[in-house]
């Protein structure tokens, strides 16, 4: 689904530049769960944001379904982005003025999902995530794994082919973070393809593969 | 402790000096604009007129109806000061344009004739000498005793010690000076200050072409007022005049006029019928002054609460440190205290300029007005009300909601609730510029109405000059023949194309009341219709079209009295009918009828804004006057003009003072001085509030856009497009500035009813005016929420999503 080759990103300092990716070679089949570890500042999120097309700088080679996205315009890149990918965020990055229902619907209005199917997408993500007690609270009135849990619902419910997770426990305690690996293990046992970002050892294994990155260089464990 | 509050303070401003300098600014200008605008207010309606003993006790007089205070007759002013239970007594006055000989040339200047009892009334001493009194000075025709005022005794007699016996000359009258009045006092009127007082005994030798007027009961010339005694009340007062004006009339039958009595009011620095068109107007003008700066707060409430949120980490570092609420609310309180008096500061220096930039002098009045604006204690205490007022607003509840919302920091509601509050901050800003801009919107369109008027006669190129013949000593006749050669020796010089002579000057709020016209009748207005007396060559230099016959060679003085009536004259009269050829009763002319001998075309005779008023023009060559005003008509620029009209007058007669010479135009913008005043102010103060609630929407979005760039990166990263954030964005301004051009619009609706009568020409249901206002405003919300708008298309979401 996912090939990436010779991908370079680079940012300029004084004397020279700094490597963030260096020559990266990644293929990422369709349905498979790869955990990316390595130290801070290894260029883990930096991959992250290329492979989402949040990161438009750099050079080399990603195929995408076929479609070579080093071609795209940045605006097309974010059409295409739209419509494949999926992101959930180390702190959740929930709408504080929406309620769980509208923190839901919301990347359904982006796609422009008439307003009827809208409902029945969020009531099916609600019932299928047991959330549906708590559509109408606040993120602040949520727990920390339960906020976890509806940003992990609000990425899926576009039904995207390729679902990003950015330290996904790593603002969360053990038992809420166990609860989250599962529910990422049991989309991925669904077809869902899954790219996650983690420091954690325990929770990097749940993955079907582990890659390393270690100063912007990327090596299969 | 509140030292070290305002020692915060100070580096919390300096910490941000930009916006610190805006909200100082912002807050000064609309300070010092009330301040200023309070500080004339209170010069002529608070403030007693200085060098008046117990002004408190002191009343304005007069006889009129509907509130009115008018003048009255010599006789009725000896009726009230016959021993009396509520008031120690009544003086009497009226303006006296004075030519003056004191050392050299003769020069024009202005005085009062008073009752004897004037001075003694007011309590005002003398600085050198003695001041007028009935003992001394009541003989008529054999006291030609005038009291200078300080003003006069430096400019004329250059402050010499032995002025005191010192003869002058007053329209050829010689008089002794027998005192200076005392420096404190100028006059009892705020904006008058004569230079000399003569005394009423003497009024034939000063205005002898009026006559005797001290025992025509039917003259009514005299403006009054009267001190309280202790313990009496106006009311008392009020009653007592009645009554005996009651009596007065029954003894003179004749002289009865339906449906008017004796009035008082408290004594102000303004005659009353003029100070409640000012307090309206004044009262109005502050109003506006306050939008703006209950605006300014807003602002500055919107930036208080932001800092405050950007403080929560140090608000709770104090609370953790034992600080309890109220403390910490003080303590942001007494910053925005010490915002506010920095702010009044600055206001006071600006209020200094305002006022210093009035001159009052320069403004083309019949009479010289002087008035001196300072920044006396109640002006400074409005300035102090002002800001501390300002402070509560857009200190204190900020204060509180940052002290109360970073206790609760979890809930959502209070995160709402701090985004709700500078929403509504913001709709309170656009609304009340709405209301400012409508105000100027209306008071612009009143000026372009009232300056669209048809006047009705010419006043570009036409030139006015005073002519006073009374000091020349001349009997009628040959006060008559040198006013005529005058005219002559004028119209004679190259480039003057017209010149001619009247009593009064059209729109320069003088009316003039001649005799009686018709009989019992006919309706008061037409009973007794305005009147001027001109030349024959007045209605050709005005343009002024005549049907019929103008005055001429033909209408000699000692034969039939003839006039011409304007149209509306003429229609009332006859009904349609024409008037030429017709006479009517009329009681000052000579053998008691007037045969008309023309129709005018209407023009405005008073004001602007009148409506078709009946008007009567009588032949300067059939009525004696000394005092007329020149009307010349050239091209050639005013200070020619001014050269060829006093060379004229000095040629026919060099004892005449040399005139101020004025462009009609000049006259006529006087007419107009509220609206100019109110569409000013107003217009300048719409801009600023503009210039606020632009600043306002925009800090505002661009907060937004700044606190919430965490989640347009989310939003951005869900599959926004920045289209479609920048539309998010742009939208949430319009709907703030929509619901406020709504709420404003509502507010403007209320504030132009208020203010409809303030002025002519403003029109209450003027659409333009609103439409353009409210566009406008909305230009600036759209233009002010576009740039932030823009900006946050272009948020990076991946740096966003970094952005805690």
């Amino acid at each position: 689904m996912i090939q990436l080759r010779n991908l370079e990103r680079s940012y300029p300092v004084s004397g020279g530049r700094s490597w963030v990716l260096r020559n990266i070679k990644l293929d990422i089949p369709e349905g498979d769960f790869v955990s990316i570890t390595g130290p801070s500042g290894s260029g883990k999120t930096s991959l992250l944001n290329v492979l989402g097309m949040m990161d438009h700088d750099w050079s080399g080679e990603f195929a995408f379904d076929g479609q070579k996205v080093q071609g795209m315009s940045a605006k097309q890149r974010q059409a295409f982005a739209r419509d494949k990918v999926g992101f959930i965020f180390q702190h959740y990055h929930l709408i504080d003025d929406l309620t769980v229902a509208e923190n839901l619907d919301l990347p359904l209005q982006y796609r422009d999902v008439p307003a009827k199917e809208r409902a029945a997408r969020v009531g099916d993500v609600l019932d299928r995530f047991q959330i549906v007690g708590k559509k109408d609270l606040y993120p602040a009135q949520l727990s920390g794994g339960q906020q976890q849990l509806v940003a992990v619902a609000r990425a899926v419910i576009a039904r995207p082919r390729l679902l990003l997770a950015d330290e996904p426990t790593g603002a969360l305690h053990s038992s809420q973070g166990q609860m989250i690996m599962d529910l990422l293990k049991q989309l991925n046992g669904e077809g869902m393809t899954i790219v996650q970002v983690t420091h954690n050892e325990d929770y990097a294994k749940k993955a079907k593969r582990v890659v390393s990155m270690f100063d912007g260089w990327l090596t299969e464990a | 402790m509140f030292w070290n509050d305002i020692k915060s303070g100070m580096r919390q401003l300096l910490g941000q000096p930009w916006s610190s300098a805006f909200a100082i600014g912002a807050l000064a200008v609309s300070i010092g604009a009330i301040t200023a605008l309070f500080a004339a207010a209170n010069a002529l309606l608070i403030e007693p007129v200085g060098g008046i003993r117990d002004p408190q006790r002191m009343i304005e007089t007069g006889r009129g109806k509907d509130g009115r205070l008018d003048t009255i007759s010599a006789p009725l002013l000896k009726v009230f000061n016959a021993p009396s239970t509520n008031i120690e007594g009544m003086y009497g006055w009226t303006m006296l344009p004075v030519n003056m000989t004191a050392a050299g040339e003769p020069t024009r200047a202005f005085g009062f004739l008073v009752s004897e009892n004037y001075f003694e009334l007011l309590g005002v001493k003398a600085q050198l000498g003695r001041v007028l009194s009935p003992t001394l000075d009541g003989q008529r025709g054999a006291s030609p005793h005038a009291v200078i005022t300080h003003a006069a005794w430096r400019k004329h007699f250059g402050g010499d010690p032995d002025v005191v016996g010192r003869v002058v000359t007053l329209n050829g009258q010689t008089f002794t000076v027998v005192g200076v009045a005392e420096r404190s006092f100028r006059s009892h009127v705020s904006l008058l200050t004569p230079d000399v007082y003569v005394p009423l005994s003497m009024q034939r030798q000063v205005q002898s072409s009026n006559g005797d007027l001290l025992d025509v009961v039917g003259a009514y010339w005299l403006l009054t007022g009267a001190r309280l005694k202790p313990g009496a009340s106006l009311a008392q007062a009020e009653a007592e005049m009645r009554a005996r004006m009651t009596a007065f009339e029954r003894a003179h039958p004749d002289e009865r006029v339906e449906g008017q009595t004796m009035g008082a009011a408290p004594l102000g620095g303004l005659p009353a019928d003029i100070a409640r068109g000012f307090t309206v107007f004044s009262g109005a003008m502050l109003v506006l002054v306050a939008l703006v700066l209950l605006i300014a707060c807003v602002n500055v409430a919107s930036m208080m609460l932001a800092r405050g949120e950007a403080r929560a980490a140090e608000l709770s570092v104090r609370s953790a440190l034992g600080a309890g609420r109220w403390r910490l609310t003080r303590m942001l309180f007494n910053e925005s205290l010490l915002l506010a008096a920095i702010a009044t500061a600055f206001g006071v220096l600006i209020a200094r300029v305002l006022l210093g930039a009035v001159d009052l002098g320069a403004l083309p009045t019949p009479f010289p007005v002087e008035v001196s604006f300072h920044l006396g204690w109640r002006p400074m205490l409005m300035s102090v009300g002002a800001a501390f007022a300002a402070a509560l607003v857009f200190g204190m509840w900020p204060a509180w909601r940052s002290v109360h919302a970073r206790l609760s920091e979890a809930s959502r509601g209070v995160i709402a609730s701090r985004s709700r509050t500078r929403e509504f901050l913001v709709v309170a800003q656009v609304a009340l510029t709405l209301v400012l801009l409508v105000a100027s919107a209306l008071f612009l369109r009143a000026l372009d109405r009232a300056h669209a008027i048809e006047l009705g006669f010419r006043v570009d190129g036409v030139y006015t000059a005073d002519m006073d013949l009374e000091p020349t000593g001349y009997d009628d006749l040959r006060q008559q023949q040198v006013a005529v050669d005058i005219e002559a020796a004028i119209r004679a010089v190259p480039g003057i194309e017209q010149a001619s002579y009247a009593r009064v000057v059209p729109i320069s709020g003088s009316e003039m009341v001649m005799g009686e016209l018709g009989d019992a009748q006919l309706p008061e207005a037409l009973r007794h219709p305005a009147s001027n007396v001109v030349s024959d060559a007045y209605f050709d230099t005005l343009g002024i079209a005549v049907q019929g016959e103008r005055f001429g060679d033909a209408h000699r003085r000692d034969g039939e009295a003839v006039a011409i009536v304007n149209a509306t004259l003429a229609e009332s009269l006859f009904a349609g009918a024409s008037p030429i050829g017709r006479s009517i009763k009329y009681d000052n002319a000579a053998n008691g009828t007037l045969r008309i001998i023309g129709v005018a075309a209407d023009s405005r005779y008073r004001h602007v804004g009148e409506g078709k008023t009946p008007f009567l023009y009588l032949p300067a060559r059939q009525l004696n006057a000394a005092q007329y005003t020149l009307f010349v008509r050239s091209t050639l620029p005013q200070l020619e003009v001014a050269r060829i009209i006093r060379d004229a007058i000095a040629r026919v007669d060099a004892n005449l003072p040399r005139p101020a010479v004025h462009a009609l135009a000049d006259t006529v913008a006087l007419s107009l001085l509220p609206h100019r005043i109110a569409s000013g102010v107003a217009g300048v103060l719409g801009m600023l509030g503009l210039l606020l609630a632009a600043i306002g929407t925009y800090g505002l979005i661009g907060h937004y856009v700044a606190s919430r760039t965490r989640e347009i990166g989310v939003r951005l990263s869900m599959g926004a497009t920045p289209r479609r954030v920048e539309r998010d964005v742009l939208a949430r301004g319009l709907r703030l500035g929509g619901i406020g051009l709504g709420v404003g619009l509502a507010c403007a609706v209320a504030l132009a009813m208020a203010i409809s009568g303030m002025v002519f020409g403003l029109v209450v249901g003027d659409a333009i005016a609103f439409a353009a206002a409210a566009l406008v405003l909305a230009v600036a919300v759209v233009a002010a929420s576009w740039i932030p708008a823009r900006r946050a298309a272009r948020i990076s979401p991946m740096s966003a999503l970094r952005h805690e």
